[in-house]
């Protein structure tokens, strides 16, 4: 990833040209950011690396951010933000909870798949990144669990699965991801989608459904 | 019932108090993994210093670096030790009888109770670890096996009970944990 392209942002896609973008001093310095922690780590990237990336000068990085860290959650936002987009979008194409609900975890994978220095940046280096990160990156992960729990109409014995299922579905589910992350496979985290599928619709649809479900999808 | 035996933490009396060397480095040691939990839940592994941990802990930067090579292999050492901890309590838990599916809601009880008392160690184990890059995920994943062996469940629902310890952890509820027995034990039954 050149810090010439808007990092997470494929051409096109966003809805405005890669030109106007790399104007923005504060979304260049996102990319830089992003290429910089993609090469060294969060924790050994400096404020140097990121404006060497970001090919703007240290004031122009002052004046965007007041830190790193600042610097960081303003990347985690672009690509959570980013994702949410693709998910909502491939959600939307389907008509019932289940399909919608694989819809959303082939296009999150297949994203995180095809920008594996990005995946890392969410996955992993997120839990390094400070405090506000980690309330961040908590936050972002709720954000799936009002979808998932749709899914307990689909049962008449939806509404009485513990209030922690979806907390816990979705532990489970970055649990698997980072892991996937973590062993420098991030381009195979389409891999993941079967089980992935499997452990989400699981409490909602009962183990043979889901199974049926997940081999379908693979 | 927490894991940091904090007791027999309390720092040794300077001098020639004619304890052995040895005895006194562990000590300092885990005063060290204590203090590193403290320090995380206090700012996050990112905030936490060198200097800060040794000072927290009552010793010397000089004296942290006899022990760890640095932050990291601090924090990594932190997660072994107060996992074989951890383990160990909860396998005395859950007795010697009977096989893992009777040991489980023992074991899960255990563990719960620990985290609940000691929400600093809670989040290091669960949260804080994986700052720690790909070395910490494994060592975190260390810690699911461990744990779906003692619960006598998959994987995953392990993974999904230690996301949701530390998403309690991090929100300073880990208080609610015991109360979330039934349930959780509830969620492995119907998981496998």
């Amino acid at each position: 990833m050149s810090a010439e392209e808007l990092g997470p942002l494929p051409a096109g896609r966003h809805g405005y040209s890669r030109e106007q973008v790399a104007h923005h001093q504060r979304e260049r310095l996102i990319a830089g950011l992003a290429a910089a922690v993609a090469e060294k780590g969060y924790a050994a990237t400096t404020l140097s690396d990121i404006v060497r990336h970001a090919k703007v000068s240290r004031r122009v990085f002052y004046a965007n951010f007041e830190r790193k860290e600042e610097c960081f959650l303003a990347a985690f936002e672009v690509v959570a933000e980013h994702l949410r987009e693709l998910v909502a979008a491939a959600a939307g194409e389907a008509e019932r909870w289940p399909a919608q609900t694989i819809a959303a975890l082939r296009a999150a994978l297949a994203f995180l798949a095809a920008e594996p220095d990005l995946a890392r940046l969410c996955l992993l280096e997120s839990r390094a990144a400070g405090p506000a990160a980690t309330v961040r990156f908590a936050e972002a992960v709720a954000e799936a669990a009002p979808p998932l729990a749709r899914g307990r109409a689909e049962r008449p014995t939806g509404a009485r699965l513990p209030a922690s299922t979806e907390d816990s579905t979705l532990g489970s589910l970055v649990s698997l991801a980072q892991r996937k992350v973590a062993v420098g496979e991030a381009e195979r985290l389409e891999d993941l989608l079967p089980d992935c599928v499997e452990l989400v619709l699981l409490p909602y649809l009962g183990p043979a459904e889901a199974a049926r479900l997940a081999r379908e999808a693979a | 019932m927490g894991i940091e035996e904090r007791p027999a933490l309390r720092r040794l009396p300077p001098g020639s108090h004619g304890i052995p060397a040895d005895l006194v480095a562990r000590n300092q040691r885990e005063r060290l993994v204590a203090a590193m939990a403290e320090e995380c839940a206090e700012g996050g592994y990112a905030e936490a210093t060198v200097s800060a941990v040794a000072k927290r802990a009552g010793v010397s930067s000089l004296t942290f670096y006899k022990q760890f090579a640095g932050k990291r292999e601090c924090l990594l050492a932190a997660h072994e030790e107060l996992l074989g901890r951890l383990l160990e309590a909860v396998d005395r838990g859950a007795g010697e009888e009977g096989g893992a599916a009777s040991k489980a809601p023992a074991a899960l009880r255990t563990a719960l109770a620990i985290f609940a008392a000691d929400p600093p160690s809670a989040r290091l184990l669960t949260v804080e670890v994986l700052a720690a890059g790909p070395q910490g995920v494994e060592r975190h994943d260390a810690m699911v096996a461990a744990f779906a062996e003692r619960l006598g469940c998959g994987w995953v629902p392990a993974a999904g009970m230690l996301a949701l310890v530390g998403k309690l952890a991090v929100a300073g509820e880990a208080d609610r944990l015991p109360g979330l027995e039934d349930e959780l034990g509830g969620t492995f039954r119907s998981l496998n």
